[in-house]
């Protein structure tokens, strides 16, 4: 595992070791800066034109007058931000700087990154089970790890400018081998270590001690209560925090995105229910029978749960700052939480005010039984029509036949035809030989058709096809046909389907007033188009 | 008589599905145009049927195998006065039915006329019948079966002599009619559109963008 890794001042690029910083920058730019001369000449030349163009300008603005400059001019030109000067001005080349900002954040990222990794590397060596536990070995073993500075060559402690003695102790950073006094030493303890190398290693509590003033031991490697710590560096422990703290964000759901995915999941399901419940209230509030009341009632009370849920998870997620004190509410975390909770008050309107109610039970059956009575006594009706048609035609045959009887007698032939015969009279005329029975049983079907169809039920034919008792017509008002009978046809008819609109919506036939309502819309449109055509 | 031509079974129809066509009657006044949908809608005979001002609207359902086809009905009037307003019905049809009387020979004239006329102007898909009705007063006939028979083969029409005061073959020529209509799910919508187009370039008509009927949806 060692054997990979070599630290020291490697050129990145090429991997050389340059024992100085002063080095490895000379080193960098005699070989790895050709690629970066390019951009610089390419920037400079961009700034030298810029500069030529802005200079040439104002020189001609000026020469072309032939005057000498008077006062009022230098002012201006010693102001240089005549704003007249600004406004024709167009915009020039532009340039994205985002690639140049990329790379130098990258490069920073990344050197963070690769110190981390140092010190987590380091640390792994420090808490490896293998590590001497005998103080003197231990510093050895220690040593062995990083390079500790040697104590002559810091005379005073780089963070608090304090000069060492023998009451200011030296002390190393065990990751990084810098010098501090005790003061601006940290004390890390070794579980918070363990987590940092094990993501899995369970921990609570705080990664770093408290110090107490008067610990100023030398040999701090036990904590107050008993535990292993270590001493390193202000740089190394904000190196290892910011890890620390990056892996958990990662990690962890934040609270705001896991009470949204509830609402979320809220407003699927809601989502799924609406096109369920919808036909059902339609068909219980005609008294239809088709959909189960409690069924509908469960839906509606899953759906009413499901919208007080949305409201309750989107109103928590707009609160949900305001709460916790320790971060500072963030503008647009603010925006954010507002808009969910624009989405989910948005939702709520379009569907729950618009959720229609259910009749209640009384309702509902009251409901149910004036459909039930409405449909009797339509079926009353109609059979009664049938009946009436039927007789009037049972009438018209015993005429007809007592006719042909008679003219049959004048002939001379009293013989009655059979029924067979009488059918096929009465029936279609041309049909193949053998068709005879089956022409008769339509015939006949017809009329047993216009019975049982007025019962209500659904007559249907050796296909199993047939007719519904969904037929609709329109009264005819006599009154307003004679009325506009001298009107354009167009005018006419436009009335005369105002007056089907007005019917179907009283018979609640839904779908003949679409259709009745899309119609007028079409005469209106060709009436108009026509009184166009005529008037140019 | 119904299974001329063939009825087409939809293929693979899902069960109960719904579909709703518009379907215009045509054909010179007095042939029995509106004693015919009576009949088919009400299963009613009036002896003394009003003449029709206009267009008179009607709707009926029929259950056909696992489809349920709801017919958008308009009667039109036959009188010559309200000539101008059978476009502004048959354009939009999926399915029409001319009807003549088959006592009377100018009727099927007439009837000629107005299948030529729904050929041309009509949209190209539309399911024509040519009916000749009123076929209870056979003893009075003036136009042969085999010559209207033979017309309607060569226009590819369906054809069928009905009585509305008998009720003879009037369901069977809306099933048939029904039989014969697509009954794919796009049935309603692409056809009208493609129709809209072709109207609205080989005629000055201005389409009317008829909707079908399409259930109320919640968009949410």
């Amino acid at each position: 595992m060692s054997a990979d890794i070599i630290e020291g001042f490697l050129c990145p690029i090429c991997m050389k070791d340059l024992g100085t910083v002063s080095q490895l920058q000379g080193h960098f730019e005699e070989e790895h800066s050709s690629e970066d001369k390019a951009v610089f000449q390419s920037l400079k030349g961009f700034f030298d034109k810029a500069k030529k163009k802005i200079l040439g300008d104002r020189v001609e603005e000026v020469s072309p007058n032939g005057e000498p400059r008077t006062s009022g001019d230098i002012s201006i030109v010693l102001s240089g931000y005549d704003p007249s000067w600004w406004e024709d001005q167009e915009l020039g080349a532009s340039r994205s700087h985002i690639d140049t900002f990329k790379a130098v954040r990258d490069a920073r990222v990344d050197f963070f990154v690769v110190e981390t990794n140092k010190l987590l590397i380091r640390l792994d060596k420090l808490l490896s089970p293998d590590a001497p536990i005998d103080p003197k070995k231990r510093k050895a073993y220690e040593r062995e790890i990083v390079r500790w500075v040697p104590d002559s060559e810091v005379p005073a402690c780089l963070n608090c400018g304090k000069s060492f003695s023998l009451f200011t102790r030296r002390h190393h950073c065990r990751l990084c081998g810098g010098i501090m006094c005790d003061k601006c030493s940290e004390i890390m303890a070794s579980s918070y270590a363990q987590k940092l190398i094990n993501p899995a290693h369970s921990f609570a509590g705080e990664g770093f001690l408290k110090r107490s003033n008067s610990n100023t031991s030398l040999n701090s490697l036990m904590g107050a209560d008993g535990e292993a710590v270590m001493r390193v560096c202000r740089t190394c422990r904000k190196l290892l925090e910011r890890r620390d703290k990056m892996t958990e964000l990662r990690n962890t759901i934040p609270p705001i995105v896991q009470i949204y995915n509830k609402m979320k999941q809220c407003i699927r399901e809601a989502e799924q229910i609406i096109p369920e419940y919808m036909p059902m209230v339609d068909s219980l509030s005609q008294g239809e029978t088709v959909y189960n009341y409690r069924q509908a009632q469960i839906l509606r009370t899953k759906l009413v749960k499901l919208y007080e849920a949305v409201d309750q998870l989107s109103k928590k997620i707009l609160v949900l700052d305001l709460r916790s004190e320790e971060q500072t509410s963030n503008p647009r975390q603010v925006l954010l939480q507002k808009s969910i909770r624009i989405y989910a008050s948005n939702f709520m309107q379009d569907n729950m005010i618009g959720l229609q109610s259910l009749p209640s039970e009384e309702e509902y059956n009251k409901l149910r039984q004036a459909r039930a009575a409405e449909i009797q006594r339509r079926i009353a009706a109609e059979r009664r029509a049938a009946m009436e048609a039927q007789d009037r035609e049972k009438k018209e045959r015993a005429e007809k036949e007592r006719e042909r009887l008679a003219k049959e007698a004048g002939v001379g032939s009293g013989q009655p035809l059979s029924p067979d015969e009488e059918g096929r009279r009465l029936g279609h005329r041309r049909v193949a030989s053998g068709g005879d029975v089956t022409q008769k049983k339509k015939f006949l079907g017809g009329i047993v058709g216009s019975k049982t169809g007025a019962k209500g039920h659904t007559r249907t034919d050796s296909d199993g096809n047939g007719m519904t008792s969904g037929g609709w017509k329109p009264v005819e008002d006599p009154q307003r046909l004679s009325r506009s009978s001298n009107a354009d046809p167009m005018l006419q008819q436009m009335e005369i389907i105002r007056g089907y609109i007005k019917q179907a919506r009283e018979a609640h036939r839904f779908d003949e007033v679409t259709m009745l309502e899309q119609n007028l819309r079409d005469l209106a449109e060709e009436y108009r188009r026509q009184q166009q055509l005529t008037s140019s | 008589m119904a299974s001329r031509g063939g009825p087409q079974r939809p293929n693979g129809a899902s069960q109960g599905k719904i579909c709703q066509f518009k379907l215009v009657l045509l054909g010179e006044s007095a042939v029995g145009k509106s004693s015919l949908v009576l009949r088919f809608v009400k299963g009613q005979f009036h002896e003394y049927q009003e003449s029709t001002i206009g267009a008179a609207f009607l709707t009926q359902t029929v259950c056909l195998d696992d489809t349920t086809v709801k017919f958008e009905i308009w009667d039109t009037a036959g009188q010559e006065r309200y000539h101008s307003l059978a476009p502004m019905y048959y354009r939009g049809a999926q399915a029409a039915i001319v009807v003549y009387d088959i006592t009377n020979p100018d009727t099927f004239g007439r009837a000629k006329t107005w299948v030529k006329e729904l050929q041309r102007q009509a949209s190209p898909n539309i399911v024509i019948a040519l009916s000749g009705n009123k076929a209870d007063l056979a003893s009075k006939r003036m136009v042969e079966y085999d010559e209207a028979q033979a017309y309607a083969e060569e226009n590819s029409l369906l054809f069928m002599e009905t009585s509305a005061k008998t009720a003879m073959n009037v369901n069977d020529i809306f099933l048939a009619i029904a039989k014969k209509l697509p009954k794919s799910e796009a049935s309603g919508t692409p056809q009208q559109r493609q129709q809209e187009v072709l109207l609205f370039t080989s005629n000055a008509y201005s389409q009317s963008r008829r909707q079908t009927e399409v259930p109320c949806r919640f968009t949410g």
